[in-house]
């Protein structure tokens, strides 16, 4: 049995005329899969993530880290940028930078992995009040 | 001096950066609401983006963020080379996928990035600017 998380739906943009209006869409490369996706930007629909599947257990990695880096100032993580990927840490290093070139050199692919910034505070919520 | 002026878009102060797509040459010009009120300093992105300028020029995902107000829920932190030209700045930077941009802006420029520079409309009501931290202080005696 696969894991529908880890599934990688290639797809490319289209024009499209859906009701007299011409929009753009999103379709599958494959044929065999029949669900066409609508551009967000003009029909309101949320957009499938086809270009990065996160893997749960690196966001779970991530996670672990995140609350220990953040209630523990001995940890190593603390201050750092953490490259997580398949389930492992990769690099514990300096910078942003650093933590992406470290990622790509061990994942080339760059929809697999992730780094965060240890420290930072993810769970928020970070209030977004337009001016 | 070294400063980065923009005029104001629908009445609102304007940001425009340049984003990188990985592996090419491709550049993306993009137009940011610049807003103070997006997030704090110790917000773990600098900017939110439409999410497939995220899908498109992001060299990695980051972990998953909780936003509330005017975006709410969770939303993938993605990391985007970022440039302003005008002010020789280039940067990986941790980017927000959001499905709907303000109205008749790409994104918004919140003030984890704002606050990299000295900002502001520098005496003209009609334009919004960045220049670097430092300017600012050599003019002050």
């Amino acid at each position: 049995m696969f894991d529908p998380a880890e599934i990688v739906i290639p797809v490319r943009t289209v024009n499209v005329t859906i009701e007299g209006e011409v929009d753009t869409a999103i379709v599958p490369v494959d044929p065999s899969f029949e669900k066409v996706i609508r551009s967000p930007r003009r029909c309101g629909e949320k957009a499938m993530p086809s270009r990065f599947i996160v893997q749960e257990q690196d966001d779970q990695l991530a996670r672990t880290i995140n609350r220990e880096a953040r209630s523990d100032p001995a940890s190593p993580y603390a201050g750092k940028f953490v490259a997580i990927g398949r389930g492992k840490v990769i690099a514990i290093v300096d910078s942003l930078d650093e933590a992406v070139t470290a990622l790509r050199q061990a994942l080339p692919k760059r929809e697999e992995g992730l780094v965060i910034e240890a420290s930072a505070d993810y769970e928020g919520p970070h209030e977004i009040w337009m001016s | 001096m070294t400063r980065a002026t923009w005029p104001l878009n629908h009445g609102r102060p304007m940001v425009e950066v340049q984003l990188l797509m990985p592996g090419t040459a491709h550049r993306y010009t993009r137009r940011l609401l610049a807003d103070t009120g997006g997030g704090t300093t110790a917000a773990p992105f600098a900017l939110l983006l439409d999410e497939q300028d995220c899908l498109n020029c992001s060299e990695s995902a980051g972990h998953m963020i909780e936003l509330s107000g005017a975006y709410s829920g969770e939303f993938r932190v993605y990391v985007i080379e970022v440039r302003l030209p005008q002010l020789n700045f280039a940067a990986k930077t941790p980017v927000v996928g959001i499905e709907r941009p303000p109205k008749g802006f790409d994104g918004i420029a919140a003030f984890r990035f704002l606050n990299r520079f000295s900002y502001g409309n520098f005496g003209r009501s009609e334009q919004f600017g960045l220049e670097p931290p430092d300017a600012s202080r050599r003019s002050i005696p």
